[in-house]
This record gives structure tokens, C-alpha cells and sequence, in this order.
């Protein structure tokens, strides 16, 4: 009688669950992650119909004002209004391109416009010129 | 004698899965951005400038009440109105005006808003919402 012998298989460490892995890994950092934004102030947006989408993250500078006249931009809560023309002075000088800048507004709809202008004065001090007034969407 | 192999179940290459979702997970990194926010945009004039005289026939005043009362060109009317308003005021203007402007294109006229120091924030961006759907190129806003 012959001895079978078995051709001996090779060893190999099964890869099949490597994707799962990965993807536990993907899921785990998508729910884990906090992108740091800053909320800002609360705020009610007013309404409008011809609204322009801001291009780029990078080259907007958010300011936010309630009501009651707190104000905040970026993320620096501001203790008095005229605070704001040197921030953003100071803003545009470290920018790439102070020419695209873009001032985000975001203002409360019953914020009354003393204080509105308030903030149009300090924007044209700091020669930023370019500002856009947060609103939300309102269909037709 | 008859040996029977034992028949080995086909499997299907599955390392390369790794790969993929690599691939997915960079694909996504690369193209999620974040969205910056959306609103009605306004070129402010510097600070240094000085007003220069302008006719007053090249001037549509836009008053804003604290009340929520807009008047145009001192009349009375629902904010819907200026939009229909502004548009005839340009044409008027450009027949009463012919040629062209600096920019080549032809001359338009200043819609200068003059709110109350009460009047409510919505109420002013309405009215410059207004003034952007008839494509008014001058607006102005009044600082008190």
C-alpha cells in the first residue's frame, strides 16, 4: 500500500476582514470627529430671495450680533463695538489675499439698524468692503 | 485504490477590499468641504471717501420707518412693490439719461437707503433684496 502523503498547504494569515477593520476604523472617526467650529451667538436669520453662496471657507470672516448688541467675530466674544474695525484690521493684514475676504454678517432679524450700522461703520473702517448679509432662503 | 481529494471550496480574493475602502475613505477626505455660509452681498464703499455732490435726479430715496413702513421716492408702498418700482425708475432713468457709463454699460441711478435707527434689521434686507431682484447696480446705504 502506498503512503499518501497530503501535499502540505500553504500558511496564510486570511486578509478577508482587513476591510471591515477599515471601515469600523472610517465609522469610528466620522462619528468621534468635532470639526471645530464655533457656533457663534443665536441668532434668528432674516429672510431673503437673491442669495449668493460664499465660495470659500478660507477667506470669510463671520461676525455675529444679536439683538441686545453682543457682538462676536470668528470666535472672540467683543466687550464694545468698536473693537471690531481692528480685529478685522488685523484679520485682513495676516489674510493671503485681503482682496477676497469676505465679511459674513450674521445678524438677528430684530436687531434694530443703529446697531446694524454700527458694525457698516466699523467693516469700512477696517476697509473691509466686501460684506454679505447671512440669510436664509426664501422660496418663492 | 481510489483516493478521493477532498473538494476545496473557491474563495474569492477579498484582499484587495482593503484597498477599495482606502480608496473611498481618501476620495471622501479629499472632496467634503465644508459649507461657508450663504447671503445677499454688498461692496461698502471706503471709509476715507468723500460723498461727492451728486444731481437729484440720479437719486431714488428709499425711507424705512421704524414702524416697517417703506417709502419710495416718497410714496408709500409694500416692500413687494419696490422691485417693480426700481425696475421702472431705472428705465425711466436711462431714457431721461442716454449714453453709456464709465463701465461701458448704460448709467444707472442711486438707490440710497435711509433707515430709522429703530427700524428692524429685517425690514432694511428686504428692501435690499428687493433692490437686487430688479438688478440695481447703486445701492447706498445712509449712515446716521
Amino acid at each position: 500500500m502506498n503512503i499518501i502523503t497530503k501535499p502540505r498547504k500553504k500558511s496564510t494569515v486570511s486578509t478577508a476582514s482587513l476591510p471591515d477593520i477599515i471601515f469600523m476604523l472610517l465609522i469610528f472617526f466620522m462619528v468621534t470627529t468635532v470639526m471645530k467650529t464655533f457656533d457663534g451667538l443665536k441668532v434668528q436669520d432674516p429672510s431673503a430671495k437673491k442669495i449668493e453662496k460664499l465660495e470659500n471657507r478660507k477667506n470669510v470672516i463671520y461676525i455675529w450680533q444679536t439683538k441686545d448688541g453682543s457682538v462676536c467675530v470668528d470666535d472672540q466674544t467683543l466687550n464694545n463695538i468698536d473693537d471690531i474695525s481692528e480685529i478685522l484690521r488685523f484679520k485682513l493684514e495676516s489674510s493671503i489675499d485681503p482682496g477676497k475676504m469676505v465679511v459674513q454678517f450674521k445678524s438677528d432679524q430684530n436687531t434694530t439698524m443703529e446697531l446694524i450700522q454700527q458694525v457698516h461703520t466699523e467693516c469700512r473702517q477696517a476697509n473691509a468692503l466686501k460684506l454679505s448679509y447671512a440669510a436664509k432662503k426664501l422660496s418663492d | 485504490m481510489i483516493i478521493k481529494k477532498r473538494r476545496e471550496v473557491d474563495e474569492i480574493n477579498s484582499s484587495s477590499m482593503a484597498d477599495i475602502a482606502f480608496l473611498l475613505l481618501v476620495f471622501f477626505l479629499v472632496t467634503t468641504t465644508i459649507d461657508p455660509g450663504e447671503g445677499l452681498t454688498m461692496i461698502l464703499p471706503p471709509y476715507e471717501s468723500d460723498p461727492s455732490p451728486r444731481d437729484a435726479d440720479e437719486i431714488v430715496k428709499i425711507l424705512v420707518r421704524s414702524t416697517g413702513q417703506v417709502l419710495l421716492d416718497g410714496e408709500i408702498m409694500n416692500i413687494e412693490q419696490i422691485e417693480e418700482k426700481s425696475k421702472n425708475k431705472v428705465q425711466e432713468f436711462q431714457i431721461n439719461h442716454p449714453g453709456l457709463g464709465k463701465d461701458g454699460k448704460p448709467k444707472q441711478p442711486i438707490f440710497v437707503v435711509i433707515t430709522d435707527k429703530k427700524a428692524q434689521y429685517q425690514t432694511f434686507l428686504k428692501v435690499i433684496d428687493q433692490l437686487k431682484l430688479a438688478a440695481c447696480k447703486k445701492i447706498s446705504v445712509v449712515e446716521s
